[in-house]
Formats: structure tokens, sequence, C-alpha cells
């Protein structure tokens, strides 16, 4: 299978008096699952929602297979994002939201006969807890045929039963797919990463051994 | 097929908020005119395409901002939803012009 190769260059971000980005470098390939750590503000969200293209900025640089994109979510099949909070619409029950957003019968078969999200077909979002909600989420996004998955906060309020669940769920299209992560839970992104990132002080700083996260003072010594 | 669903399902959305306050102003019209149904259809339109929508949009964001994802990830943007929505707006006020011409006609 030919690899996707996501590179972002060159974001550059600010808000008011703070330049919360500066020049920021980061890539990403198919079969790849990248960590993205830093502290609360640091603009990893921001970094995500730049990338996705609803974010709009003075600079930035996004490239998918060397093909350079300014809204990269309005080409099909790139990327898509999964925000902190909820994106399911509210009005309809489960069952309506997966014949809304695919067309493809085996897309639909494939969720509808998800044996944890089966039980709740008839249920809306809000009466999901975050976990189930959040796998919903996650299984909604992943049957799409983009190429990359920004997911921002996906263990974010979430049961560790359910942490486990969604890490097996991502693991089983880790090699298809190329995941940019970021997350508080730092041991489970640590877990599942290939490669960690953190964002610090505007710029991303390449991770090669995690104790390099209590160098940077995102972690306290003794915690890893 | 699947993006005109999504927007259809986004107008509906979107006139849960401006439906009731373009009535509400059609309403109103009724007091300004002799032709009280006339008098309806003018306020009910004008709001509908205007202070009606943008209050409507401006209620969809401070209440369902998120769910502007569920869209985006489908490649459709916020401004194609909202232009879509507006000409389907600009569509039915167009259809109640030909009503509003069809009972200064007959009735």
């Amino acid at each position: 299978m030919s690899k996707h190769r996501l590179q972002v260059d060159s974001v550059r971000y600010r808000i008011g008096e703070r330049q919360l980005l500066t020049d920021v470098y980061l890539s990403c390939e198919t079969g790849e699952t990248v960590g993205l750590l830093g502290r609360n503000g640091s603009g990893k969200t921001t970094l995500l929602q730049i990338i996705f293209g609803t974010r709009p900025t003075v600079s930035k640089h996004i490239k998918i297979n060397d093909q350079v994109y300014q809204a990269p979510y309005q080409q099909p099949d790139l990327l898509t994002y999964l925000p902190q909070q909820g994106f399911l619409p509210k009005d309809i029950p489960l069952n309506s939201v997966i014949d809304l957003y695919y067309r493809e019968a085996q897309k639909r078969k494939t969720l509808k006969e998800d044996e944890r999200i089966q039980p709740h077909l008839r249920k809306y979002a809000e009466e999901l807890s975050k976990g189930e909600r959040r796998y919903f989420e996650l299984l909604l996004l992943l049957l799409s045929d983009a190429k990359f998955l920004l997911l921002d906060e996906p263990f974010s309020g979430v049961a560790p039963l359910h942490v486990e669940v969604i890490q097996e769920l991502l693991m089983q299209y880790a090699a298809t797919k190329g995941f940019i992560i970021t997350d508080h839970d730092y041991h489970t992104v640590l877990k599942i990463s290939d490669r960690l990132i953190l964002l610090h002080e505007g710029s991303c700083k390449p991770i090669s051994h995690a104790e390099e996260l209590a160098d940077w003072g995102y972690v306290p010594y003794g915690k890893l | 097929m699947v993006k005109l669903r999504l927007t259809w399902h986004y107008y509906k959305s979107t006139q849960r908020f401006n439906l009731p306050i373009s009535l509400i102003a059609g309403l109103t019209g009724i007091i300004f005119n002799p032709h009280f149904v006339v008098g309806a259809i003018d306020a009910f339109s004008l709001c509908l395409l205007t202070g009606g929508f943008l209050l409507a949009l401006y209620l969809y964001e401070q209440r369902h901002a998120g769910q502007y994802y569920f869209y985006y990830n489908r490649g459709l943007s916020k401004v194609s939803l909202m232009v879509a929505s507006y000409g389907l707006n600009v569509v039915l006020v167009i259809l109640l012009f030909l009503l509003k011409l069809f009972l200064y006609r007959y009735v």
C-alpha cells in the first residue's frame, strides 16, 4: 500500500500580543501515530484546527502528498478532525446520524452492527456516556476514506475501560491511516505513539526519549 | 448526495430558530397591512431573509458551534452551509411571493 505524507510547515498564529505558534513544523505518514503533547494553552488545538483548515492564520503551508492545500478539509478523503467537544447532531438518534453521514451500505452496516454501538442506535448522542460517544465518533471518522485523522483529546473525560477500547480501535486502523493525537493523558499517548512531539513556546520539539518531557518541564521528574 | 442531505439537515436545524422568529414577525405584519394575509407574508418573508436568518445563525453558533465539525468532516464549509440555507430561504420567499400574487389576483 502506498504511503501518504502530511507536512505542516511555517505555521504562525498570534492571539493579540501573544505569538502562540512560531514557524511550526510537523509531519505524519500513513501507518504512523504522532503524539502531540503540550501544556494547557500551548496551542495544540489551534494547531490541529489550522492543519484541518478551519482556523485562518497569516502563515501556513499544508502539504499532503506534495500538494499544497489551504483548506484540506474541503478536499475529499484527505483528513478528518475529532474535536475536543462532541460534534454529533443532538436532534437525531445515532441510527439517523449514520444514515446521514454515510451513503455506502457497507459502512452503515459496519457501524450499525458494531457490538458497542448496536445497543445505542435509537439513542441520541447526549444520552451516551462520554466514552460511548467518543467511541462512536471515532469509528464514524475511522470508516471514512480520509488518510489522516487529527484527534483532539480523544481520551479526555473517558473512563479507563473505554480508554482501552478506544486505544484498541485506533490500533486496528493504525496501519492504514496517519494519526496526530493530542491528549493530557500522556501515558496513553506515550503508549500508542510511534513518535512524540512537544509543543513548547510556540514550536514543535521532537522528543526521542520520554525523559525529555521532564527536561522541557511538561511533567515532573520521576513521574514517567 | 451526502452533501445535499447534510446541507438540508443544517438548514432544518437553523430553521428551528428562524421560523418561530419569522412567524412572530409575520403576525405583527398583520397589524400594519389592511390585507392581513399579504401583510403577514411580507413581514414573514422580510424577517426570514434578514433579522430572523442572522439571529438563527447566531443562536446556532451559540448552542451548536461544535456541530459544524460534523459538516466540516464531510467537506462542507460554514460559508457554503450558510449560503445554501439562505438560498433555500430565498426559494421559500419566492413561493410566498407567488402565493401573494395569486391572492392579489383572485381573492
